[in-house]
């Protein structure tokens, strides 16, 4: 007994610096590691930081001194090397001592996350925070990625970088519950409050797609077909030259519009957005995307959960909103309807669930509770119908940024990844979750404690009432008016 | 108290002395008539003179001539053949002046650039036009053109019925409805660009054939060539040497993008760019254009209504000093019942706040006094409010030398007010247009 457990001590004492020791002889390992800063703020041994080392290659960070001997980067990162000096000074952000919910990682109790100009640069609990760094104080609070809305509406402008308000109240709202990522029609871009810097994420994350039924499904076959017979002979043309035989390049003027489209999707480079309700619908993408190996995300796909070993083997990804609903049709012998446990069933076939609220906008008349500023509750609801919790919460999180190709910079806290939080003090599910601060590109872009809007709603009753602003106008009659705020010119 | 004989006799031996020989002539017949009045030479003597860029007098007086304000202080001589106004209750400013408005006059949809366009076109003299301006005591409005985008220039003008013109004030654009508006304003800038990169190519390529050409004409006409500059001499020179004129002429910018030129050149005389905003998300597109575009020194509108999110930018729209016109109000922060004061925060920025009226009509310029006494009272400073009454809409329409203040040398554009402007319920009693009474109250003095 006592030996398995001193074994398994000294296991996880040993492992990590076994490990250390292991990157101590990697010598080009060491040489790497020694210039990039982020890597120096990290104090102790990787053992005890989630800051994952980094590889050969990856390039130095840019104010570090360019590394030594055979190794030194091509003249392209000196450039960028000389963009960094001239611009202003670095903006660090350190959120520490929170609960951080990493996602795709481990949850890390008491870390600090640090960024740099808006990238994660370093994760853990032995970070050292810059001098000059801004610090949010995350003692007592979770910190969650912040929450991506797959489809919305009325959140940002058209184009982005025209035309959003960036200091509307949908914008806020959407702040206030967690949400840092939108998309908006094919177009990805994040909630930053105040300003247009990194307000566009991406311009076109999906390609839509129409399936139809019948001779439109036939042509559409066809046109795939087609598209496919081309990339063969694209494929056999680029192995012969290869090879050094002699080869024509096929013809690709014709790979324009709607076919330069479907070639996109044939290779991967984007996913089609389908939308499909019903089982036929959804056998006949199935289908489609098994043969032709496309990827396809499934919109409006409530359904979806009777057919949903299909789905799963097919390689869709499906977008619902979990709370609505529809009685099966008893007339049919087999399943039918919709009901809130239809994300749980396409989870567990392997489906890859992407949550949204059943009103894609922020909704600011009558009573909420289905629109964006509860997407949170969304996920909850899903719980409710059986989802598990990590997937409920990667559903409004990694999977929506996955969805819509933007998980390289958003949907969970990783090293790399642009910081984007979501520092509340109850459960990211939990219907009375409100963001107390909420962190955009690396800059708070809501404050509870700032903004007019909710400052005063309280979760924790023991918590000190808001401050209360003495009113300078209107003054009553024969009141003494209170001292204005000194001025000078 | 009163000016005693000893006074009289020292003003006629100033007059004998100084005056007369630099007059010379022009007041020969005058002296020969002391007791005769010189319309043209005007004294008010009153309780208080509100100079806004200097300090007040009180008692004060004000020597007016030839419409010019000649002199100004506590205890300034006044000229014997003066016309003299005494109101020893009366407190005198500067004219108050619009530095935006569209009083008396239509709507009209128009986007895109319009640059070329002047407010001017649309002043027909119609009497009553401008009702209520001269009530509340402006002396001068600027006009602007009706239309989004950018909509053309505004005039200043003076608030009579044939609204005699004091100059061109602005190019008005606006940066409220985007994307549309946003994009008027980029390529409007780009366009302007691309015209100067035209002209400095054909420019360079006239050059290049002109030097080109040159030697063969020395050697064809050595001695024949007086004037080559002349564009007399260019039929003669077109069939001898097709291939270039003497003087350059360049090619034709379109007269929209004449001001945009005019700012990208950074030419002196460019006229002032005005951007009205409709709420701090707009600004954000401001900074964000100015990014994209070299665009000159702005004039801003930042359009403060009830519900406003202003003071969100307003530490960051007040540096450097810009001219902001805004309503003289209190708001609401957008959404709450939380109040906020964004001219004060504007002011306190750096902001040269200029007031416009709070409605863009007769009442609204009658009761602007009263507007801005408000926002005095709700804790924008005394001085600012002044300023923000009278000199700085003056230059807002490019009319500081002449208007805004009392001082030596501009313009006699005077108001006379039954009490302290800055009070509410203080009232104008009559309104100086270059010296002369142009309105004065009923029942008033």
């Amino acid at each position: 007994m006592s030996w398995r457990l001193t074994a398994t001590i000294t296991g996880l004492l040993l492992g990590p610096l076994l490990a250390g020791a292991a990157w101590a002889q990697d010598e080009r390992h060491e040489e790497d590691r020694q210039p990039v800063c982020c890597e120096d703020l990290v104090e102790d041994d990787h053992a005890d930081s989630w800051a994952p080392r980094p590889t050969a290659d990856e390039p130095p960070a840019p104010d570090a001194p360019p590394p030594q001997g055979d190794e030194a980067k091509p003249a392209e990162g000196e450039g960028e090397k000389k963009d960094e000096e001239e611009k202003a000074p670095d903006r660090w952000l350190a959120v520490t001592g929170g609960d951080v919910h990493t996602v795709t990682g481990p949850l890390l109790r008491g870390a600090t996350v640090l960024a740099r100009n808006g990238k994660i640069v370093a994760l853990g609990d032995r970070v050292q925070v810059p001098e000059g760094a801004e610090v949010l104080d995350a003692s007592g609070l979770r910190v969650y990625p912040g929450l991506v809305a797959f489809d919305t509406s009325g959140l940002v402008g058209s184009p982005p970088q025209d035309a959003t308000d960036v200091f509307s109240l949908g914008m806020q709202v959407a702040l206030a519950s967690g949400i840092t990522t939108v998309g908006q029609g094919p177009t990805v871009a994040k909630l930053t409050y105040g300003t247009l810097e990194g307000h566009v994420v991406s311009a076109a994350a999906w390609t839509r797609l129409e399936v139809g039924t019948g001779q439109a499904l036939a042509g559409l076959r066809a046109e795939l077909e087609k598209v496919r017979g081309y990339l063969r002979e694209r494929r056999a043309h680029e192995l012969a030259r290869a090879q050094g035989q002699t080869s024509t390049e096929p013809d690709r003027r014709w790979i324009r519009g709607r076919a330069a489209q479907l070639e996109q999707l044939l290779t991967l480079r984007a996913r089609a957005l389908v939308a499909a309700t019903t089982r036929a619908q959804l056998i006949t993408l199935a289908d489609l995307a098994q043969d032709f190996g496309f990827q396809a995300i499934v919109v409006g796909a409530q359904e979806a959960w009777t057919v949903a070993p299909l789905l799963g083997r097919a390689g869709l990804s499906v977008v619902l909103a979990p709370r609505a609903r529809r009685d099966p049709d008893e007339r049919l012998a087999r399943d039918s309807g919709w009901s809130i446990e239809a994300a749980a069933v396409l989870h567990a076939a392997g489906v890859p669930v992407a949550l949204v609220s059943a009103n894609r906008s922020v909704g600011l008349g009558g009573l909420g509770g289905s629109d964006l500023a509860t997407l949170n509750l969304e996920a909850a609801f899903a719980v409710r119908g059986g989802l598990p919790e990590p997937a409920a919460l990667e559903a409004i999180t990694i999977v929506p940024a996955r969805l819509l190709g933007v998980d390289d910079r958003v949907g969970s806290i990783e090293v790399g990844k642009d910081c984007d939080l979501l520092l509340t003090d109850r459960d990211a599910l939990h219907y009375e979750m409100l963001a107390r601060y909420t962190v955009v590109n690396g800059r708070v872009a809501y404050d509870k404690g700032k903004e007019a809007l909710l400052r005063a709603v309280r979760h924790s009753r023991d918590a000190a009432p808001p401050e209360v602003v003495p009113q300078l106008w209107p003054r009553r009659p024969g009141e003494a008016a209170p001292p204005m705020p000194e001025y000078e010119r | 108290m009163k000016p005693t004989t000893t006074w009289r006799a020292l003003a006629a031996a100033l007059l004998l002395t100084a005056g007369a020989p630099a007059l010379g002539p022009a007041l020969g017949p005058a002296r020969a008539d002391d007791a005769r009045r010189d319309d043209d030479l005007l004294a008010l003597r009153v309780g208080r003179v509100i100079t806004v860029t200097g300090e007040e007098h009180a008692p004060g007086v004000v020597v007016v001539r030839d419409g010019r304000i000649e002199a100004v202080g506590a205890r300034v001589d006044v000229p014997r053949r003066a016309r003299v106004i005494d109101a020893p209750d009366a407190v005198l400013m500067p004219g108050l002046v619009s530095p935006r408005t569209r009083l008396g006059l239509g709507r009209y949809a128009r986007d895109g650039n319009h640059a070329h366009l002047s407010a001017s076109d649309e002043l027909l003299p119609v009497p009553g036009r401008f009702e209520g301006a001269l009530e509340g005591g402006f002396v001068a409005l600027g006009v602007v053109p009706a239309g989004e985008g950018i909509s053309g220039q505004a005039v200043a003008v003076r608030p009579l019925d044939d609204a005699p013109l004091l100059g061109t004030a602005y190019v008005r654009a606006r940066l409220i409805d985007l994307p549309g508006e946003k994009r008027a304003l980029r390529e409007s800038f780009k366009t302007a660009q691309a015209a100067i990169d035209k002209e400095a190519k054909a420019r360079a390529e006239w050059e290049k054939k002109h030097k080109a050409s040159q030697p063969a004409q020395a050697q064809q006409a050595t001695a024949q060539r007086p004037a080559p500059a002349q564009p007399q001499a260019r039929p003669a020179q077109a069939s001898t040497a097709p291939v270039t004129s003497a003087v350059f002429e360049p090619p034709a910018i379109p007269d929209d993008l004449r001001p945009f030129v005019a700012w990208l050149r950074e030419a002196p005389d460019a006229p002032r760019l005005l951007v009205e905003l409709g709420s701090a998300g707009d600004w954000v597109h401001l900074v964000d254009l100015r990014e994209q575009v070299a665009l000159p020194a702005l004039t801003l509108f930042v359009s403060n209504g009830g519900q406003t999110d202003w003071h969100r930018v307003a530490a960051q729209v007040g540096e450097g000093e810009p001219l902001v016109i805004a309503f003289p109000r209190v708001s609401f922060e957008a959404n709450t019942r939380t109040r906020v004061h964004v001219p004060w925060e504007l002011a306190r920025a750096g902001a040269r706040v200029a007031f416009t009226p709070l409605i863009d009509d007769a009442e609204g310029h009658r009761r602007h006094l009263e507007a801005a006494a408000l926002a005095h009272r709700d804790g924008f400073p005394r001085g600012e409010a002044l300023k923000a009454l009278t000199l700085h809409p003056a230059q807002v329409l490019g009319l500081e030398a002449d208007l805004g203040a009392i001082e030596v040398g501009r313009r006699a554009d005077l108001v006379l007010l039954d009490g302290d402007p800055l009070e509410v319920g203080t009232r104008v009693t009559a309104v100086l247009l270059d010296g002369q009474v142009a309105w004065r109250r009923e029942g008033g003095r």
